[in-house]
């Protein structure tokens, strides 16, 4: 096989590739316009609501750079990882074993996009897009989903 | 099996696991899918099913007994037997390169099957998981691609080298 055909052939499949990263990637995307969104943050363990559906105006495309924008107010606390940003704490409830939890799982509503995601099914705070509407909860839970 | 052939397996599975961990740093870029084939193509069946099967269990030795663990031994021998029985037949080194990005793009879905199973999600929730997995899926599937379509003759000569 001639090295030109391999050439031709990589740049094509690059080009599929890269077509189909984006298009997902979109589907997940956040507006970077201004945006109200809500939050309720649950503490599971013992069933104190901590915070019930607050609203929040924010200008953040994905929901990790609104928890940074917001790591004071709400006492934030995450670790970076390869796959992006990791909850570790919120409002000053911490997880303190990784292995046993309880951890901070959380549920993701947009009627724009029409999503609904349950504890487990929403992916991690840097892959999670945020739009006009969207509705938060945030659970301090041993369950993950699984 | 001779002492001789033990130890070329014992290499082979040692290199796949610099390979698995060298990757495991890099989210999309991982040469597994592609060592696989490689092994799966040029050495004899015995050999590469026992490389990959030792390279499984070591990687579960260092990282735990975990699903994800227990899933690379359920689904990567099975790989360097389907190389073994498909890729030594398959002549043209486009085939090969496309039958190594089907099953790099497949194999994220199948070691996540028992987190589907056991998620319980709901139609949506599948497809949102889905469609997640295989943006990893589809760069390492490119990876297996590209690796195969240039690396694959000049290290299947290399490693033949060794076996003799």
């Amino acid at each position: 096989m001639s090295n030109t055909k391999k050439i031709i052939l990589t740049i094509l499949a690059i080009a599929l590739v890269v077509g189909v990263f984006f298009g997902i990637n979109k589907y997940f995307q956040g507006s970077d316009l201004d945006k109200t969104i809500y939050i309720t943050i649950i503490n599971d363990t013992n069933g104190e609501v901590l915070m019930e559906k607050t609203k929040f105006k924010t200008e953040k495309e994905t929901l990790g750079d609104f928890l940074e924008e917001n790591k004071e107010k709400l006492n934030v606390k995450m670790t970076d990882t390869q796959y992006g940003r990791f909850l570790d704490g919120l409002l000053g409830l911490e997880t303190a074993d990784m292995t046993k939890g309880p951890w901070w799982m959380y549920t993701y509503k947009s009627e724009e996009k029409g999503l609904e995601m349950k504890i487990g099914e929403a992916p991690g705070v840097d892959s999670l897009g945020l739009n006009d509407g969207d509705e938060i909860e945030f659970h301090y839970t041993i369950m993950s989903g699984m | 099996m001779n002492s001789k052939k033990v130890t070329r397996v014992a290499m082979l599975a040692s290199i796949l696991y610099i390979i698995q961990f060298i990757g495991s740093g890099l989210l999309y870029i991982e040469l597994v899918n592609f060592t696989i084939l490689l092994y799966g193509v040029t050495l004899k069946r015995d050999e590469s099913y026992l490389a990959v099967t030792i390279f499984c269990l070591l990687v579960m030795l260092t990282r735990g007994f975990g699903l994800w663990t227990i899933m690379y031994l359920v689904v990567f021998p099975q790989y360097a037997l389907i190389y073994a029985a498909l890729g030594k037949k398959i002549k043209s080194l486009y085939l090969l390169a496309l039958l190594g990005f089907v099953l790099a793009f497949i194999c994220g879905t199948l070691i996540d099957i028992p987190y589907i199973i056991a998620a319980n999600l709901d139609y949506k929730g599948l497809i949102i998981r889905l469609l997640l997995g295989f943006q990893v899926s589809i760069v390492n599937a490119l990876v297996t691609f590209i690796a195969t379509l240039f690396l694959l003759d000049p290290l299947n000569k290399l490693l033949l080298k060794l076996n003799t």
